[in-house]
């Protein structure tokens, strides 16, 4: 739960697989957006780390890709906050 | 999708009947004119000089909404896409920051202008103080407004 509230109130940009897991199983930008329904300018944010998904943004996301929020979403930077 | 539809619905005859509004008022203005320009006693032409560039901006600035609004409730593909740009979080953030940012931007730039004509004109100074306490108000009362609200 705390990496959930995390990404929820995390204001720097977060990484994320999204890039590699799109070329995985060959989905355009465009097929992803309009299956989680934003434009194809949100995903590409999301890729270049310009832009934080929100929770049920991340949600939607990890829930296309048939995966938990963790395994999409790179909580490594979060939590070595957290040790600091 | 189809709350979505009957919402652009409603909007695009608000904005049918704002433009028919103004497209009588700017009619209204430019017949004006002419007929205070044949006028002998002759009168300051400005307030309809404003009139006009009102409402023929405001006519400019509705008409491509109006269109596409049309060109949504027409093609299924077009509304989605509409929804989609309205609703992604990413447009809402930007927009939200944006209007915060101008906001703060108008606040400041209006201060200053009203402390430099207040060495030149009376009128202006109070004018422009009215402007900034008025929205000085109604941005607490709107802050206060969410702050109570529930955001489920």
């Amino acid at each position: 739960m705390s990496k959930l509230r995390g990404l929820v109130l995390a204001t720097d940009s977060m990484k994320t697989k999204i890039r590699d897991l799109r070329k995985e199983r060959r989905i355009s930008q465009d097929e992803l957006a309009k299956a989680v329904h934003v434009t194809r300018l949100t995903i590409t944010s999301i890729e270049n780390e310009k832009y934080t998904a929100s929770l049920p943004l991340a949600y939607k996301i990890s829930k296309f890709f048939g995966l938990t929020i963790e395994e999409v979403f790179d909580f490594s930077d979060l939590e070595s906050d957290e040790d600091e | 999708m189809s709350k979505f539809e009957h919402t652009i619905k409603k909007r695009m005859h608000i904005k049918i009947v704002f433009c028919i509004a103004g497209a009588v008022a700017f009619l209204t203005a430019i017949i004006l004119k002419s007929v205070t320009k044949n006028n002998s006693q002759g009168t300051d032409d400005f307030p309809i000089a404003v009139l006009i560039g009102m409402f023929g901006g405001m006519e400019a600035f509705s008409i491509p909404t109006i269109l596409s609004y049309r060109k949504a409730l027409k093609d299924k593909e077009a509304l989605e896409a509409l929804h989609i740009s309205e609703t992604d979080e990413r447009n809402q953030m930007i927009e939200w920051k944006t209007c915060r940012t101008c906001f703060y931007i108008t606040l400041t730039l209006l201060g200053y202008a009203a402390l430099i004509t207040a060495f030149f004109n009376k009128t202006i100074f109070f004018t422009l103080g009215v402007t900034l306490i008025l929205l000085c108000v109604i941005y607490v009362t709107v802050k206060i407004i969410f702050t109570r609200k529930s955001y489920r």
